[in-house]
């Protein structure tokens, strides 16, 4: 089997169809990715970018081909100055990350910011008490541990990936940055699209997966790796000789099923992950940017209702269940009075999803 | 070491896994004669999926169980209540109790 | 175990845990909170008006079992006004829908509804069982929905009703979200979480049922003893092995208001406007909606007259190109007969030429479609009387037809292994999903 580029000895096999050389596929992917940056932005040269580690596979291939654009001397340099930043202690602080992160960032020569989220609490008032008994609109975030210890799994991953994205940005706001840069892949990214619609989130697919967000000013977090896929990510770390960590761990929540049902169907019909993200590109948020945020995930609070929803069917059923349904739930006074019961802060601190985590923590809380 | 004597009905569809019989007694043998590893004393609704699986369900069990409990979407009622009131799996069988197993697969 | 009490703080004990809420409750209350969301629903999302006359799609199955019932309960119980009737399409697949419409008529007369059946035979001319001879049993699923949903319209149509009302549930519609995701249908996907759809000059169609749980349709069917039909089509055995089906099940296992979630992501997405979507407009032929200058149902109709059974499947431009091609044979064809005339100098001046006719086509079964020249050749017809019986009505025969419709029969009868594409199309849900 020969090179499709070189027609020299093939090394290795993509989608069980196109062959590569070594050389000719590290080209490749160096190319997919300077192709992804270079139709969707323009840098100058002053661009000060954060660069998102978290010492997984694609983290440590981003590192590379960060580093690899930003060495080259002919007019496809990547003129950006980065700025690697790792996060750790979201749920656990395990330090064979942060040594896995630093000693790659040593091999390269470049400095890393490693930080503890904890030092970013601050943010969320200690709050134990959290509002239970308050109705008003003053929604307070309680701390981050607090909070996962008393959702489900699926909630919980759905939260700190929200948690995460606001330190990137509250990180390069405070180093001043003005792009970020993040690791997933097409693969990851068409499971998050699929996680987005089963967790409520389809209004906000179009910054949770494209490759720009801008929905805040003066930073866009960019994603230059979604052109590439996981098989491409484990050939490229094998060749580079490129170590990582391996996180693989078997929890029984939402995203995890999505994930191995993409990577399951993609083995039959290999075009399923490009279709599900091109999927994404034809969806937008549509709301206008100027509303107030989500005080968890920043996305827009404002989404364009019908007169029926599936939020007014649930907090009916709920309100049916509970046998405190009285005739006038019917008309008008139901919506306000009711949603929120369910649907804690919803359009006026939270979004949908938001809420819906928030009203998990809200019971489990209740119950102890 | 009694046998336990109980009734299983199929309704829905899942009647078609089981030679289209939507009723049936059957008798369990005590759990230690047929589990001799297990450490539980009393049949639960997991141990009887299993003997079922071997004993009633001839082919295609995929379209019944699905790792250790039934496939997503076939509802599980004891004694005519949702199984999901009784702890599930966990459930603990009781003489004359009647287990029924309705498919919302199938359409129609 | 200790039995859970009902959540309404009735006193009874609880019977079912509500998937939509998590809430547990006894039998009666579940009965009156399950109506009286769908009432809600009907309400809230001013599906009806009064006095308006409306047909329940009706198939025999748990869903359009239970939406009839409840229909009917609401009607009398809110005085809806509304004229309920039954309408049954009858797809003509023995061992299947036969059993099924007997259901149906015993819903007719439970329910005191008035019941049309309407049979693809009668709308179509064709069975379905006849259309498997013809196209195999690989997309035939693609032919059953499509005309069952044309058979709805034209039945609606015929009964003079305000509005439709399918049976649609809520995992339907969660189930039909993911798999428009995952096949990329962006305007499927836009379009099929409306609760009511149909544009203008159509008749409506409405979801009662969108936001009722299938646990909880299958659990008052099973609770209040109704009658239902519970089987799977003979021509789609692995039709709710549907990739999405299975997907849906598995989520809803770990967390079953994902439904909802589903639901609530596809009402509140929206697409891109630099992004072209389908204009619904009338099919030039049937007058039926269409998003095509031909409707979907002509086009796979008229593949079956012409013996190219596999004319609408897949994209339409490829069935542009298909006939495209067979145009330009029988123009060819044509040609040729043309000039052998004239070579043979037959100029029949209106009357009915024969010897030379004969000799020219040479058992080649084209029917000179010249002005001048009737040529009523002996036509060495096909086996299938029933083709035979079309294709004549069509004017369409020639020897290289029949011989790539034998092929095409003995390559579907030879792959027994060919996945069935119901799986996807109709996803165990009677087929009505390709109507989204």
């Amino acid at each position: 089997m020969l090179c499709k580029k070189c027609n020299s000895e093939g090394t290795l096999v993509i989608r069980k169809v196109f062959f590569f050389c070594d050389a000719c596929f590290i080209a490749n992917i160096i190319h997919k990715f300077r192709a992804c940056i270079g139709k969707n932005t323009k840098f100058s040269n002053d661009n000060k970018s954060l660069i998102c580690l978290s010492g997984d596979i694609s983290s440590s291939v981003l590192l590379d081909l960060v580093m690899n654009g930003i060495t080259l001397n002919t007019h496809k340099k990547l003129r950006i100055s980065p700025v690697f930043l790792h996060v750790n202690g979201i749920v656990s602080t395990d330090d064979s990350v942060c040594n896995l992160i630093m000693n790659q960032c040593k091999k390269y020569n470049v400095d890393l910011i490693s930080m503890n989220i904890s030092s970013m609490i601050t943010e969320y008032k200690n709050d134990n008490e959290a509002d239970t008994t308050v109705k008003s609109n003053n929604f307070r975030m309680p701390t981050i541990n607090n909070f996962v210890n008393k959702i489900s799994p699926s909630a919980e991953k759905d939260f700190l990936s929200r948690i995460r994205q606001k330190v990137f940005y509250k990180m390069a706001k405070d180093l001043e940055c003005n792009s970020i840069f993040t690791s997933e892949t097409n693969t990851k990214l068409s499971a998050k699209l699929l996680s987005n619609i089963v967790m409520g989130r389809g209004s906000q697919i179009e910054n949770d997966i494209g490759f720009a967000d801008c929905r805040v000013k003066d930073v866009k977090l960019l994603r230059p790796m979604r052109d590439i896929t996981d098989e491409e990510l484990n050939h490229y770390a094998r060749i580079r000789h490129l170590s990582s960590v391996d996180k693989s761990v078997s929890e029984i929540n939402l995203q995890s099923l999505i994930s191995n049902f993409i990577s399951d169907l993609e083995l039959n019909s290999p075009a399923t992950i490009s279709t599900i993200c091109k999927t994404a590109d034809k969806i937008s948020s549509a709301d206008d940017n100027t509303g107030k945020p989500c005080q968890i995930c920043q996305n827009n609070l404002k989404t364009k209702l019908d007169k029926l929803t599936a939020t007014d069917a649930t907090a009916f059923s709920k309100v049916v269940s509970s046998g405190d349904y009285n005739a006038s739930l019917l008309t008008h006074d139901f919506e306000s009075v009711t949603k929120m019961e369910v649907f804690p802060h919803i359009f006026e601190e939270l979004c949908y999803s938001c809420s819906k985590n928030y009203y998990e923590f809200k019971t489990n809380i209740a119950k102890h | 070491m009694t046998t336990l004597k109980i009734q299983l009905q199929f309704g829905g569809g899942a009647e078609l896994l089981f030679d289209k019989i939507k009723k049936r007694e059957v008798e369990l043998p005590s759990l230690k004669k047929y589990f001799p590893e297990s450490q539980k004393e009393k049949w639960t609704i997991k141990e009887l999926l299993v003997w079922m699986k071997d004993n009633l369900l001839m082919e295609r069990p995929e379209l019944f169980v699905q790792g250790d409990s039934v496939r997503p979407g076939i509802l599980v009622l004891i004694n005519d209540a949702d199984w999901e009131l009784y702890g599930e799996l966990s459930y603990e069988v009781q003489e004359n109790d009647v287990i029924m197993f309705i498919s919302t697969l199938h359409g129609g | 175990m200790p039995a859970v009490p009902c959540k309404t703080g009735c006193g009874k004990n609880a019977m079912l845990k509500r998937p939509k809420t998590g809430d547990a409750l006894c039998k009666e209350c579940f009965f009156w909170a399950f109506e009286t969301e769908i009432h809600f629903t009907i309400t809230k999302g001013e599906l009806f008006k009064p006095g308006d006359s409306v047909a329940v799609a009706a198939s025999g199955g748990k869903d359009s079992t239970v939406l009839a019932h409840v229909l009917k309960t609401l009607n009398n119980r809110y005085n809806y006004g509304l004229d309920l009737m039954l309408l049954s399409i009858d797809e003509g697949i023995t061992g299947y829908r036969d059993d099924s419409l007997e259901t149906v008529k015993r819903n007719r007369d439970d329910y005191e509804m008035n019941l049309k059946i309407l049979s693809y035979k009668d709308l179509y001319g064709w069975t379905m069982d006849e259309i498997v001879a013809q196209i195999g049993r690989k997309n035939n699923c693609t032919f059953c929905g499509v005309f069952r949903r044309q058979a709805l319209d034209r039945g609606a149509a015929m009964l003079n009703v305000k509005c439709i009302a399918t049976g649609h549930n809520a995992d339907d519609i969660a189930e039909t979200v993911l798999m428009n995701v995952l096949r990329g249908d962006i305007a499927r996907l836009k379009r099929c979480t409306a609760i009511t759809t149909g544009s203008e000059g159509t008749i409506p169609r409405v979801k009662p049922l969108k936001y009722t749980y299938e646990k909880e349709i299958v659990m008052y069917a099973h609770y209040k003893k109704l009658v239902y039909f519970s089987t799977e089509c003979v021509f789609a055995p692995n039709a709710y092995r549907g990739h999405a089906r299975a997907l849906l099940k598995d989520l809803e296992k770990i967390r079953p208001s994902c439904i909802m979630d589903i639901i609530y992501s596809g009402e509140t997405l929206s697409v891109k406007e630099e992004v072209s979507m389908p204009t619904l407009r009338v099919c030039s032929r049937c007058k039926f909606v269409s998003s095509q200058e031909v409707c979907k149902a002509c086009v796979l109709l008229e593949g079956l007259n012409k013996g190219l059974p596999k004319l609408g499947i897949g994209k339409s431009s490829k069935a542009k190109k298909m006939l495209e091609e067979y145009n330009a044979k029988q123009k060819a064809e044509i040609d040729k007969l043309n000039y052998e005339f004239k070579k043979n100098n037959c100029v029949s001046k209106g009357k009915i030429c024969k010897s030379k006719c004969n000799n020219v086509s040479n058992g080649k079964n084209d029917e000179c479609n010249d002005n001048n020249c009737k040529c009523s050749t002996e036509l060495n017809l096909p086996v299938n009387p029933k083709i035979n019986k079309l294709l004549e009505e069509y004017g369409l025969l020639d020897d290289n037809q029949e011989q790539s419709l034998n092929q095409d029969l003995t390559k579907n009868g030879n792959s027994g292994l060919e996945e069935n594409t119901c799986a996807g199309a109709c996803g165990g849900i009677d087929g009505f999903s390709i109507a989204f």
